[in-house]
């Protein structure tokens, strides 16, 4: 089975608060034009937030070799600021706490991140997924 | 090695250990990421390389008497650039 799919659409429901603070965290707080270690702190804080909105403990975010869940110690590993990385991991935390729609963790992890990003900045989506700067997805076909 | 299960993009690992105390839990994880992903590479290389692999999910699962087995599932896609 392929492993790229249509996965933009496949969350059309996210909540407008979830939006809100992934728009607000791009385009007021500028995660795409700060360093490093201020993207990681600016993703921290977007996780807060999301975690409010769903009611969950949030999870620790750690900068590390690879882009990882731990289910147990409820933390996240990213090498790098990535909008996209960063809700992925955040679903995984999600599906710990019994949020899971597709019954491949993975499938479900990857359609509500990338959802997420083309719902919350679709501009933004759209101009990444031209440049093949978004992991599975199919190649743009205009949006 | 336990084989895990496979999926579109990931493949799973079953590690067992000793459990480590809480000291040693973090260098512990790290241990197990590099056994998973040396499992990936031995598996899928040269089609899929250690920059194609996008993520790790690790789950636990006591086994008892000290031991546990680590689930880590590998997903991983032809990777060309980075992801925004």
């Amino acid at each position: 089975m392929s492993e790229i799919r249509e996965y933009h659409t496949m969350f059309p429901d996210i909540s407008s608060s979830t939006l809100e603070v992934i728009r607000h965290t791009v385009t007021e707080r500028g995660l795409w034009r700060v360093g490093k270690e201020e993207g990681f702190d600016l993703i921290r804080d977007m996780y807060e937030k999301i975690s409010s909105v769903y009611g969950f403990p949030t999870p620790s975010l750690i900068e590390d070799t690879y882009e990882y869940y731990f289910i147990s110690g409820e933390r996240i590993g990213l090498p790098k600021v990535s909008l996209v990385s960063s809700l992925h991991e955040y679903r995984h935390h999600m599906q710990k706490k019994g949020r899971l729609r597709f019954e491949d963790v993975e499938v479900d992890a990857r359609g509500w991140s990338i959802s997420a990003f083309h719902y919350a900045l679709p501009e933004d989506f759209d101009s990444a997924w031209s440049k093949g700067r978004i992991w599975y997805l199919p190649p743009y076909s205009g949006g | 090695m336990p084989r895990g299960k496979e999926g579109p993009g990931w493949s799973e690992y079953v590690l067992p250990a000793l459990r480590p105390t809480r000291a040693m839990a973090e260098r512990e994880l790290g241990f197990i990421v590099e056994r998973a992903v040396a499992n990936f590479l031995r598996e899928h290389s040269p089609e899929y390389r250690r920059k194609d692999i996008t993520g790790i999910l690790i789950d636990e699962e006591p086994l008892g008497g000290g031991l546990v087995n680590y689930m880590v599932k590998v997903a991983f896609t032809e990777v060309v650039g980075e992801q925004v």
